[in-house]
């Protein structure tokens, strides 16, 4: 009878113990996160101070409470956008690390991985904005935090059609002789990121009545783009589209002035940054472009903690060389944050969990300077909001901000999604 | 009678909490904040080298394959594990040409210091990306051809004879109870 009675006392103490050990366990719960990034390859200009930005969010939200109290542990990898290498990685990711979800980076890669992502149903959240992840029917696992590269390339073209076409004097005489504007775009062919919004920026053209010229092709790795230049201006364009990264833009941007090109420069997100400015000097000024949110250091809400942590985490790397892509993998980690809390408190931490969550994500921001994003289960372009900025003495200043759902709501809803 | 019960409940409580923390640590102090360890780079090795070799139209070359061989210091009275190291290396001053992070788990004991060997892989062509892109500019103005410069690393990378710069070193360590710290460290080889 006292044995059983001093076995229970051992027992209590027993439980007493492990209970005691928990907070310790729980304390070390953790949520995996794959990061694909390009710190090497072809987009490296952009790609760099994107993986900071990543590491340093990350660091934010497990400071902040993490998923709902369960640590990020992210594995953040370079693929020097290399699509093999791409694929390679992602399986590590599946396989080994067993990610619940993944920050992509290139349209070649999140395209080429799109099958293998919908049939992992593997949640991927992508920097690249390409308007062929934006349709579930075809691609329900991905999602991207910026509006599609299609739709910043309508709201590029028709900014420049409305504000400076048609009430710019440079242009009065053109306009009264009942000349269309003539447009041309400039970008590298045969990569998927440049040339995804290449059918969608010429339809736009027709649709506001612009003549379109021969495209010229301009690597991402150019320095010299003076051929191409030569060859447009047989066109006497008025207008020229950047679908490149940043190196390869200012390339083009400066020998477009050094040949007196005569034309306008609209660019892509991924083109128009902090380094354009730097690197094309003077030829910048009035250049036109898209963001998807504040440029780094812009005074918005939660700004202060990008710089805190910018500080923080990478104290090696200046504050004057960090950009706005620092800023939009914030947005892009806070979009994943939100998503794996809803999927985490409905106890559905998984593919299909995530993905479903991802869907319920209604006019939400991280602040940051980025408009609401809205993704539902039949649509995942995150807004049709887009704001286009100029430069003006050596910084960024905004034009105009387009509702293109607002704007030709038929052919938001009925055309142009998935392209 | 109860007073033994009591006792022997007590007893297991406290020996096992006491043995599951000295278990956490031989010394492993619970969490709280830790003084983090120093990173140092002692020595770049080539533990691979293939003579230059770039066709661009093929998109390949020679691998070049280089250890960087850090020092990992705990100056703590507790052990500490190293979750994460990434360090970007760049030829010659501010010529980025590679990033690379680890995430494998590595336990350091206390007031030891333990090396870590980090491989980081080269090709002409990939660095030749890498170099258009973010250094590109600045070559075009000393009038010097990427691939040109490309050869030159690779024939004086046999003695060492350019600055290999390790920067914006970070890298993440943990104690047994969750305690995080972090380091920042950057080195060049040769040393000056």
């Amino acid at each position: 009878m006292m044995r059983g009675r001093i076995a229970v006392g051992y027992l209590v103490g027993l439980v007493f113990m492990l209970v005691a050990a928990v907070p310790e366990a729980a304390g070390q719960a953790r949520v995996k996160l794959g990061s694909l990034n390009d710190m090497t390859g072809a987009t490296s200009d952009v790609g760099k101070d994107i993986a900071l930005g990543i590491r340093e969010a990350v660091q934010y939200v497990n400071d902040t409470g993490g998923i709902n109290e369960k640590r990020i542990q992210l594995f953040l990898y370079d693929y020097g956008y290399r699509v093999p290498e791409a694929i390679t990685t992602y399986k590590r990711f599946r396989d080994f690390d067993r990610v619940v979800a993944v920050l992509g980076w290139g349209t070649g890669d999140t395209e080429a991985l799109t099958p293998t992502v919908n049939r992992d149903r593997m949640p991927y959240l992508s920097h690249s904005f390409s308007a062929h992840l934006t349709d579930p029917k075809k691609t329900p696992y991905n999602f991207m935090y910026g509006t599609d590269y299609s739709s910043n390339a309508r709201a590029a073209i028709t900014v420049w059609h409305d504000e400076v076409w048609q009430k710019d004097p440079r242009f009065k005489a053109d306009r009264e002789k009942g000349v269309k504007p003539r447009f041309v775009a400039f970008y590298n062919w045969p990569v998927p990121y440049a040339s995804a919004p290449i059918k969608a920026i010429k339809d736009q053209a027709t649709l506001l009545g612009f003549e379109i010229g021969p495209d010229q092709d301009i690597s991402l790795t150019a320095l010299d783009t003076k051929s191409q230049v030569l060859a447009a201006k047989n066109f006497k364009p008025h207008l020229v589209w950047h679908g490149n990264t940043t190196m390869s833009v200012a390339a083009a941007i400066k020998d477009s002035a050094a040949l007196e090109l005569g034309a306008d420069h609209i660019v892509n997100n991924w083109g128009y940054d902090e380094n354009l400015i730097k690197l094309a000097g003077p030829a910048a000024e009035r250049v036109m472009g898209v963001a998807v949110n504040a440029f780094f250091g812009e005074n918005v809400p939660l700004m202060d903690k990008v710089t805190e942590y910018a500080k923080k985490m990478n104290p090696g790397v200046p504050l004057q060389n960090r950009m706005i892509r620092t800023v939009q993998s914030w947005v892009d980690v806070l979009l994943m944050r939100e998503a794996l809390v809803r999927a985490d408190k409905a106890g559905q931490l998984n593919g299909p969990g995530i993905k479903a969550a991802f869907e319920t994500i209604q006019e939400w921001t991280p602040g940051l300077g980025r408009p609401a994003v809205t993704i539902t289960p039949t649509d995942h372009r995150p807004g049709s909001l887009i704001r286009v900025y100029r430069v003006r003495g050596g910084k960024f200043a905004l034009v105009k901000e387009v509702d293109l759902k607002r704007r030709w709501p038929d052919k938001w809803e009925k055309e142009w999604l998935g392209w | 009678m109860m007073r033994r019960v009591l006792l022997a409940g007590g007893l297991t409580a406290v020996m096992g909490v006491g043995g599951l923390s000295g278990c956490a640590g031989m010394g492993e102090m619970a969490a709280g904040p830790v003084q983090p360890p120093k990173v140092e780079l002692q020595r770049v090795e080539i533990a691979h080298y293939w003579p230059f070799y770039l066709d661009t139209k093929e998109r390949r070359g020679s691998p070049l394959d280089l250890a960087f061989i850090f020092g990992v210091e705990n100056p703590n009275n507790a052990v500490v594990t190293l979750e994460e190291l990434r360090f970007t290396i760049a030829f010659e001053p501010g010529f980025e040409v590679n990033t690379v992070s680890v995430y494998e788990n590595m336990s350091i004991p206390a007031r030891t210091t333990n090396q870590l060997r980090v491989h980081a892989s080269f090709d002409p062509y990939v660095t030749l990306l890498s170099l258009l892109v973010t250094g590109g500019f600045r070559l075009q103005q000393a009038g010097v051809k990427a691939p040109d410069q490309l050869k030159e690393w690779w024939d004086k990378v046999q003695d060492f004879g350019f600055e290999i710069a390790v920067t914006n070193g970070t890298a993440v360590f943990r104690t047994g109870g969750g305690a995080e710290s972090m380091a920042y460290f950057q080195g060049t080889f040769p040393k000056k």
